[in-house]
């Protein structure tokens, strides 16, 4: 999972970092469950549920961001 | 006085219609910026490292550091192999910061500001992750969308969960870049014309707002120009060891 390593990052970094991941990983997720229900004539079942996978895999990313580079890492 | 468009700014235009076998490869004012942001920044790094010595002047130390810098950073988020990416985070750090900064000169158009600029950049680094993945681990790299110690019956949804958070790298990285150039050089010619439309004795407080606003932009130009490159790295880092 993506983290960033190595110096201890500015704040003003993570700030814009989570905000993105989570419109990032909602947009994706709304946008394959609109395509899939075009697809399969659904509508609107695959959107509401991609939209739910969407928005936790934003929230996946986010407790990896928040969580995983607080642990002390012997790798610096 | 003209109607405030903080968003005119950003207009792609045709500036030399070209057009090759039925194909428009027309010039717009993007392709001309960053033509432009590759030449300019060709011919400072030439002109700073042009006289070389082994105790260096200034020019050479300042081309040697930003050099170091960016090094550095490679190294440090790339494990092992990390010497064999310097070129090409180099590359790509002075593109885009060099086309963050082309946009804050008087008349001048930031390439970043376009959402087809970040995403290719976008795009080809995710791509290259996804060809190191199934070069060096073959089908071994569809076990990332599994973690491990999950319940076999929370797969289904997990799965799908971990592919869109990998698909999202991308799109975060493209959107971080292009909306923050974009609201950055929107606010600067909101207060801008703010100056322009105070009576003179309030003027000052705008005008000197823009300045520092301007100061502040060259920081985020370099601060976002950081971030684009040491997420690539990283996900460079994940698709050679993904477990670590």
């Amino acid at each position: 999972m993506p983290r960033l390593k190595g110096d201890r990052a500015h704040s003003h970094q993570w700030g814009l970092r989570v905000g993105t991941e989570i419109v990032a990983s909602t947009m994706i997720g709304l946008g394959a469950g609109f395509m899939l229900d075009r697809w399969l004539d659904t509508r609107p079942w695959f959107l509401l549920l991609f939209f739910a996978f969407g928005v936790a895999a934003g929230f996946i990313n986010l407790y990896h961001v928040m969580v995983l580079d607080q642990k002390p890492r012997d790798d610096d | 006085m003209q109607t405030m468009q903080p968003l005119h700014a950003f207009t792609v235009h045709t500036q030399l219609p070209l057009d090759l076998f039925g194909v428009d490869i027309s010039l717009t004012n993007t392709a001309i910026a960053l033509l432009l942001t590759s030449i300019c920044s060709t011919v400072i790094l030439i002109l700073l490292l042009q006289r070389q010595s082994i105790l260096p002047g200034r020019a050479q130390l300042l081309g040697e550091m930003y050099f170091e810098f960016i090094r550095n950073m490679t190294l440090k988020n790339i494990h092992e192999h990390g010497e064999h990416y310097v070129p090409i985070m180099f590359t790509l750090f002075t593109l885009i910061v060099g086309s963050n900064l082309m946009g804050l000169l008087p008349g001048s158009f930031a390439p970043t500001t376009q959402i087809v600029v970040t995403g290719t950049l976008a795009v080809a680094v995710f791509l290259y992750t996804v060809y190191l993945r199934v070069r060096l681990h073959g089908w071994g790299f569809f076990h990332a969308f599994a973690p491990h110690g999950i319940p076999f019956y929370l797969m289904p949804l997990m799965v799908p969960v971990e592919i869109l958070s990998f698909l999202a790298r991308p799109v975060s990285l493209a959107v971080r870049l292009f909306a923050n150039m974009t609201a950055g050089h929107t606010v600067l010619g909101v207060i801008a014309f703010f100056g322009l439309l105070a009576p003179w004795y309030v003027q000052w407080v705008p005008l000197s707002l823009s300045v520092a606003l301007l100061g502040v932009e060259i920081f985020i130009a370099a601060i976002q120009a950081y971030i684009f490159c040491v997420l690539s790295c990283v996900y460079i880092d994940d698709a050679i060891h993904p477990h670590s």
